[in-house]
């Protein structure tokens, strides 16, 4: 049984994010601020941890224990939730490495979705066994299976989400992908300008490899497409 | 009015200062005059005293205070009846019907009489005895008696004692007779006459007794001489103004100036002073007010202006008396010109001393207005500027450090913007922070209603799907709350690049006719226009427009994207058909956050929160275009236009 940790000082939530894990049968504990569950951490590590950013007192106590849980560990999945639209920018630049970030705007479906899909990567990784439905599309290598994207044989950093939207444009390159049709490949149900922003630092990121980057490509009005190399 | 015109129209009050200075400068001239009176009273006080103590001369002019006089007659007199020749007009002596004069040249004594009986009766010879006259001579043996009757007009003659003759002209002067006598008697002592009507005596000239004769004496100049210099002349006169004697007619006097401007301001400056009247008259008779107050025992000045010379003097008389008795009047005239001079000099520099402090005074007002005006201008045009310019609202306001009230002013709209700002930056923030605080609350209800779905499986609940859509809802009225503030954050780090507006807008309007059902969407492109832009960012603008009209136009409206350029600029307008702009609020605060003028109704799941049109004003001012609304009269309307600024050149 898998076991997940949520760190979150609003205690409705908390139960209610409990209740609905446990129902996926997943081992859940939950602590109210950072301290308790750094000192839980201490003692067993979690297979996966969902870190609200602000912990009561401490605005931004979750950074600072995802910066303590990476020490502790490389690998160990971690999620953030966030309240702040502002927050979003903030995970991205801070980079402190945590896998994927949702908004609490999100449904809990769309938690027990990342939950599963960083599952399924950690699972990859640890089996570390060649994956068939590799897709290439120029310099760009897709592993859905390990959710990991290489541009110039170089691995890109993006989160669960940002894979599905380049994942959904990659597999059919030239075709023009609503900003709706996005959202539902990346299983988040946000508004229209929070896809424009998620491709945003997709492409941002993308451009850290490669400066000539432009692979997505907006077409006014419609969305967005891969453009075939 | 202009603060320019204001100052101007004040500095007006500067001409005060000349007006004052020509009342002093008056004041002072007048006192001058005075002094100058003073000292020409004092000089005659001088002659008069000498002569007083002349008692024998004080009783002869006493004696012959009322003498006719014998006024000295020019050369070439004619003997004709007629008074041309006549120095004077107004006659020394006169009775009803009679007016006389008495002279005399150098041979001979002349009698001129001017009859104003019309029934004037000649003699006949040797008949009935007509009008005459009967004339006494009193000579200094004895008293001539001569009868006068005339047979006619024209010339005659009388015999004298000792071979001389007594000449006559009898003329007629139109309802008057005139009669001119010559008698070649010199040595007179006095004269009277009487008037005879049918032989009857009517009139007798004086009553008793004879007049005694003066005229002018020699042996009196010397009194005067001493006294008189270049300026100054002086006259001994009988209280008839008849000169008794004067001093020398001065040699050399310097010519007199042209009357001018000088003369002119003169007169304008010693007021009441009648300077117009002539003074003296003629050569043996001196007439004047002065010499009238003198007659009356008070002596006088009297300031005269010559016409003809334009000299500026002043006429002294002094009474002299003798036994309470004006006999005789002193009389001195003297140039005052260089007072004229004086004056008229004064008053030339008063007039450019003032002139110029005027002008000064005008100038240094001037500057001082422009000064004003344009710190004035200067404030005002800061104030406007951090008024429209919402971002950080204080930031480029800077206060005046100056002391005076203007200073004052530049401070407390510092702090006014000061605080304005602040409340602005907290109404923007306010709908994150409220956002945020909403999202955790509104997350426990959806996490709770989402464990209520999956655990007692009633995802058909009407009450479930009604919580569910209450919760969406609400979603959206917090995204389009954090939408503008987001894009505020984030516009910045936009990238910049050429971008292809005619294209975009072609390929925009594809979008707005699928997005925008209700209304016909058209579109007047300009092709190849391009902008120095952000094509995503342009899009949300547009988003916004649309999304605007779109909620203005009613069915079957027409909502029509046009892109055109005006001058330099590239206009991207979208205009829809539906009520005009409300006159409230004005429609460039259409454009700041928080302003809807939506009716609610139509759309009631879209929040509208007055932050449409606000996004729009944020992009368009990242590419430093300016947004305009107004109304479109025929068809009704509304017109929403972005004006890019100079046309880009194709990258």
């Amino acid at each position: 049984m898998k076991h997940v940790a949520i760190v979150e000082d609003e205690p409705d939530i908390r139960a209610n994010y409990r209740t609905a894990l446990e129902r996926q049968h997943y081992r859940v504990s939950d602590y109210p601020d950072r301290p308790s569950a750094l000192a839980a951490f201490e003692r067993e590590l979690p297979d996966l941890v969902v870190i609200d950013i602000g912990l009561g007192e401490e605005s931004e106590g979750g950074f600072d224990l995802c910066r303590q849980l990476r020490q502790m560990s490389a690998t160990l999945p971690i999620i953030f939730l966030t309240a702040r639209d502002s927050e979003l920018d903030e995970i991205s630049g801070i980079r402190l490495g945590a896998d994927d970030y949702l908004s609490k705007d999100a449904s809990i479906n769309q938690l027990l979705v990342r939950i599963a899909g960083l599952f399924r990567r950690a699972e990859a990784f640890r089996q570390d066994k060649p994956e068939e439905e590799v897709l290439e599309c120029g310099p760009l290598r897709l592993e859905p299976e390990r959710m990991r994207v290489y541009w110039q044989a170089r691995e890109v950093p993006l989160t669960v989400t940002e894979f599905w939207i380049v994942h959904a444009l990659a597999r059919r390159p030239g075709m023009v992908k609503s900003r709706d049709q996005l959202m539902e490949a990346a299983n988040i149900y946000v508004d229209l300008a929070t896809v424009t922003s998620h491709v945003k630092r997709i492409r941002r990121k993308f451009r850290q490899l490669d400066e000539t980057f432009d692979g997505i490509e907006a077409v006014h009005g419609l969305g967005y497409r891969w453009k075939a190399a | 009015m202009k603060l320019r015109r204001q100052l101007l129209i004040l500095s007006l009050l500067v001409l005060a200062l000349p007006l004052a200075a020509w009342q002093f400068v008056g004041e002072l001239e007048e006192l001058l005059r005075q002094a100058l009176s003073q000292a020409q009273q004092q000089a005659l006080q001088a002659v008069a005293g000498n002569l007083q103590q002349r008692q024998a001369r004080m009783q002869d002019l006493y004696d012959k205070r009322q003498a006719l006089y014998l006024q000295p007659l020019p050369a070439g007199m004619q003997l004709d009846g007629y008074g041309e020749d006549w120095p004077t007009q107004a006659p020394q002596f006169q009775a009803e019907g009679l007016q006389g004069w008495l002279g005399r040249t150098a041979d001979a004594l002349w009698l001129r009489l001017v009859l104003t009986d019309a029934q004037f009766r000649f003699s006949y010879p040797g008949g009935q005895q007509g009008d005459g006259l009967i004339l006494w001579l009193q000579q200094p043996q004895d008293l001539l008696r001569l009868p006068l009757f005339w047979e006619g007009l024209g010339q005659g003659s009388l015999p004298l004692p000792e071979a001389r003759r007594l000449e006559y002209a009898v003329t007629d002067l139109a309802g008057a007779y005139g009669i001119e006598l010559r008698l070649p008697v010199l040595a007179l002592k006095g004269v009277a006459l009487q008037w005879r009507n049918d032989g009857q005596p009517q009139l007798r000239l004086p009553e008793t007794g004879l007049w005694p004769l003066t005229g002018y004496d020699r042996s009196l100049e010397f009194l005067l001489a001493g006294h008189a210099g270049a300026e100054a002349r002086y006259w001994l006169l009988n209280p008839d103004g008849w000169v008794l004697a004067r001093s020398e007619p001065p040699q050399n006097a310097p010519p007199g100036q042209r009357p001018g401007w000088q003369n002119w301001l003169y007169r304008l400056l010693s007021g009441p002073l009648d300077l117009d009247r002539a003074a003296t008259g003629q050569r043996w008779r001196l007439q004047s007010s002065a010499i009238e107050q003198a007659r009356n025992g008070q002596p006088a000045v009297e300031w005269l202006l010559e016409p003809e010379s334009g000299r500026l003097a002043t006429l002294a008389t002094l009474p002299l008396k003798s036994n309470d008795t004006v006999v005789a009047i002193l009389a001195s005239r003297q140039d005052n010109n260089r007072l004229l001079t004086l004056a008229a000099s004064a008053l030339r520099q008063l007039l450019l001393v003032s002139g110029m402090v005027f002008l000064l005074a005008v100038l240094i007002l001037l500057i001082y207005a422009s000064v004003l005006t344009r710190r004035v201008r200067r404030l005002k045009q800061a104030v406007d500027t951090a008024w429209h310019e919402q971002h950080g609202l204080n930031a480029d306001f800077e206060p005046s450090r100056a002391q005076d009230e203007l200073g004052e002013l530049s401070r407390a709209y510092a702090e006014m913007l000061g605080s304005l700002g602040q409340h602005t930056r907290y109404l923007r923030t306010l709908a994150d922070k409220l956002s945020h605080e909403l999202k955790t609350p509104l997350a426990v209800v959806r996490s709770s209603l989402e464990n209520l779905e999956m655990e007692q499986g009633l995802a058909d609940s009407t009450y479930l799907r009604r919580a569910r859509g209450g919760l969406a809802r609400l979603q959206r009225i917090l995204q389009a709350m954090t939408e503008a503030n987001r894009l505020e954050q984030s516009i910045q780090q936009e990238p910049m690049g050429s971008v292809a507006l005619s294209d975009l807008l072609a390929e925009y309007l594809v979008v707005a006719r699928t997005t925008c059902e209700h209304a016909r969407v058209e579109a007047d492109i300009t092709p190849g226009l391009y902008i120095q832009g952000a094509a995503e960012l342009l899009i949300q603008l547009l988003d916004k427009l649309l999304d605007n009209a779109c909620g203005h136009c009613p069915p079957e409206g027409e909502i029509r994207l046009r892109l055109y350029t005006e001058g330099e600029r590239i206009v991207l307008s979208v205009e829809n058909d539906g009520p005009p702009l409300p006159a409230e609020p004005p429609p460039e605060r259409l454009f700041d956050s928080m302003v809807s003028v939506r009716a609610h109704g139509r759309e009631r799941d879209t929040p509208h929160l007055g932050l449409g049109l606000y996004i729009v004003q944020l992009i368009a001012r990242f590419h430093q275009a300016e947004v305009r609304a107004e109304s479109r009269a025929t068809p009704s309307g509304a017109r929403f236009s972005v004006y890019f600024p100079a046309k880009a050149s194709v990258a």
